[in-house]
């Protein structure tokens, strides 16, 4: 489904993607670890579209076409969706205008009819109900006023709502109560399906008590140093990041 | 330029005039051939470039008929509201629709009421702009809602300037007033047909008695030829409220100068403007809100959406006068810049003599946020149809202001053609 070769992206003349490779099949779910500034949401702001960095050379391939050309819209339309880190906060804009503008575009996209106030509102109020909002959510303007948490759960209502292909999410556990963290993981977990992947970008080995990945990978200053199974989560949480960095010095 | 023998045709013309009426026209014609037009070197006219207007000699729309396309007015017209059409300043009964209204609401010609003509809080102003409107008035209109009267329906008012020729100078007068205890919701259009080029300059002399309500829309939709001046004075008495939206959608120059005077107490003043510019439109928006006595509220907002090469200025004044204790007030100005080439000037200010008081004013001028473009086209959402959503979502705390849903929509489908025109 995404396929990156020897991807290096900068910003202002820094280097920050220093070759990445990675491969995610459908069906899987992914995990990227580690530590800030290493380039984990670089990676996921890049698969998304943003133009903030200059890809200086490699290669992404989504569903074996050219990712890269693709402007942000196209590839959300064509199913990659990217739960931010930071969700912008856009005030006068309404929240459920925002979700059915966005619906609407991919159905029409996807040759489907589009679905008028009504419709939408019959699917919205269930979906919300999954991510454990109210209604008051949709009167609101997008994001703005919403705590931390309240924002994540915007983010994952957009998710089961848009029904991506491939979702990225970029610490959609940061600053979490235990609960909001497991209605989340929930929320992953339904969505769950053979045909769509997950690529979960985590600081913390706490999220994958809830949501199991196929793979583990460890990023450091630009690159996959280590790439895993669950079990390597379990190393971290024990022995944290350095002895990686060791080792990746060693190779050196 | 205005000379001397324009001013004295101009004063034959009138010669059905009473002695005292035209001697104030002379009086305010000398005033301002000693004053002349301003600069750039004059504080309150810094931004303005007024050379084209200096420059050419515009003429009197005298004597010259006028006939408006029934089309023009229904194709601007207000569902549910009461009609009043003019036409370079005069009033037009047949294009006009108040029959059911006129018990309660006067609505006439200014020059049947001359007597208040001239005789308005702009008495002793010195604005060359103000006395060339003395010099020159001819047309304007004259509102009075009865007290103990509130009207549920808009007055649209249609200002139309038409004519065929280029050069046309208009100056007129209006009046609105609202006795104790009535309410009143007007929508006024001020609109350029023709497309030739003209300078409108308006003095508006509102007052709003004891417990009454005036909510006034402007609508300034203009021409790249067009220049509209408006000098509106408003008066305010003891818990009344004034609303007023100044909408300003192109035009080659539109300056706006409110002075509000709050001369009563628990007083509401909700002033709030909006511009989308492009091209080379210029926009000045300069107001002055005085709190002359205790316990009263006053709200600003103004906000600039500027296209192209445009230009717009800012310029709020408060004033809160010894008396005016516990005097509430706060002034915001937002501009977004779409082009590079787009110009904003701002200049908020505030002068307090009292000392129980709460006053705030701010002002921001910035580009769309790139982070929430970016935000919105992730989930799909077409880049022209994000930045329309932003603009929108930027102008809706003054369109919201605005409860009548055409004018809303109309003011939302010219957000969009921002983008797309």
């Amino acid at each position: 489904m995404l396929e990156i070769k020897n991807l290096h992206a900068s910003v202002e003349s820094k280097e920050i993607l220093k070759g990445i490779d990675l491969t995610i099949k459908a069906g899987e779910m992914h995990t990227i670890m580690g530590l800030n500034g290493s380039g984990k949401s670089t990676l996921a702001n890049i698969i998304a579209g943003s133009e903030v960095y200059k890809i200086t050379k490699g290669t992404v391939l989504y569903n074996n076409k050219d990712l890269l050309d693709l402007s942000p819209e196209e590839r959300a339309l064509q199913g990659i969706f990217l739960s931010f880190q930071y969700p912008a906060v856009i005030p006068g804009v309404n929240n459920t205008y925002f979700i059915k503008a966005a619906l609407n575009a991919k159905r029409k996209y996807q040759g489907e009819a589009e679905l008028d106030a009504m419709d939408f509102m019959v699917l919205i109020k269930e979906k919300l109900k999954m991510v454990g909002m109210d209604e008051s959510y949709l009167r609101r303007s997008v994001n703005d006023g919403f705590s931390g948490g309240e924002k994540k759960r915007n983010e994952i209502l957009q998710m089961i709502t848009l029904e991506p292909t491939l979702a990225i999410l970029d610490e959609t556990d940061s600053g979490l109560d235990i609960d909001a963290l497991k209605i989340i993981a929930n929320g992953v977990n339904n969505y769950r399906k053979k045909d769509n992947a997950f690529l979960v970008i985590t600081h913390y080995q706490r999220l994958l008590n809830y949501i199991e990945p196929d793979v583990i990978h460890v990023m450091i200053d630009g690159k996959i140093v280590k790439t895993g199974g669950k079990e390597l989560a379990l190393t971290l949480e024990e022995k944290g990041y350095q002895w990686l960095t060791d080792e990746a010095t060693v190779e050196l | 330029m205005q000379d001397k023998s324009q001013f004295e045709t101009f004063l034959q013309w009138q010669s059905y005039e009473s002695q005292a009426m035209r001697d104030i026209r002379k009086d305010a014609f000398n005033n301002f051939l000693k004053i002349g037009y301003p600069t750039k070197k004059h504080e309150n006219w810094r931004f303005t470039n007024l050379t084209s207007l200096a420059k050419f000699e515009y003429r009197f729309p005298n004597g010259e008929m006028c006939k408006i396309d029934v089309d023009i007015v229904s194709k601007h017209s207000i569902d549910n509201s009461h009609r009043i059409v003019l036409i370079n300043g005069i009033f037009d009964s047949k294009l006009s629709e108040i029959d059911d209204i006129a018990k309660r609401i006067t609505i006439k010609n200014i020059s049947e009421s001359s007597s208040d003509l001239n005789q308005s809080s702009a008495k002793n102003n010195t604005n060359p702009f103000i006395l060339l409107n003395k010099a020159f008035v001819k047309g304007g209109y004259y509102i009075e809602i009865d007290s103990n009267y509130i009207e549920d329906k808009p007055l649209h008012i249609l200002n139309i300037i038409s004519g065929e020729k280029d050069f046309v100078q208009h100056h007129h007068q209006n009046f609105i007033r609202l006795g104790k205890n009535s309410q009143v919701i007007i929508v006024e259009e001020n609109i350029n047909i023709n497309h030739k080029a003209s300078f409108r300059n308006t003095v508006y002399n509102i007052k709003v008695d004891e417990n009454s309500t005036l909510s006034h829309i402007l609508l300034q939709q203009n021409h790249a030829k067009s220049k509209e001046l408006n000098h509106i004075f408003v008066e305010q008495q003891d818990n009344s409220t004034y609303n007023t939206q100044l909408i300003n959608i192109s035009g080659d120059l539109i300056r706006n100068d409110l002075n509000v005077q709050i001369d009563g107490e628990n007083c509401d003043t909700d002033i709030s403007g909006l511009s989308l510019l492009s091209g080379k439109d210029h926009v000045d928006n300069y107001t002055v809100v005085s709190h002359n006595k205790p316990n009263s509220n006053s709200r600003q907002l103004f906000k600039y959406i500027l296209d192209e090469s445009s230009e717009g200025v800012f310029n709020g004044l408060v004033t809160v006068q010894p008396d005016a204790q516990k005097t509430d007030s706060r002034q915001t100005n937002k501009n977004i810049l779409l082009s590079k080439k787009a110009l904003m000037n701002s200049n908020p200010q505030l002068e307090i003599y009292a000392d129980d008081v709460k006053c705030s004013h701010g002002s921001a001028t910035g580009e769309l946020d790139e982070d929430a473009i970016f935000y919105l086209r992730s989930r799909g959402i077409d880049l022209m149809i994000a930045k329309s959503l932003l603009l929108e979502g930027f102008a809706k705390e003054v369109t919201d202001k605005i409860k009548i849903d055409s004018v809303k929509e109309k003011l939302n489908s010219e957000i969009l053609k921002r983008l797309t025109g």
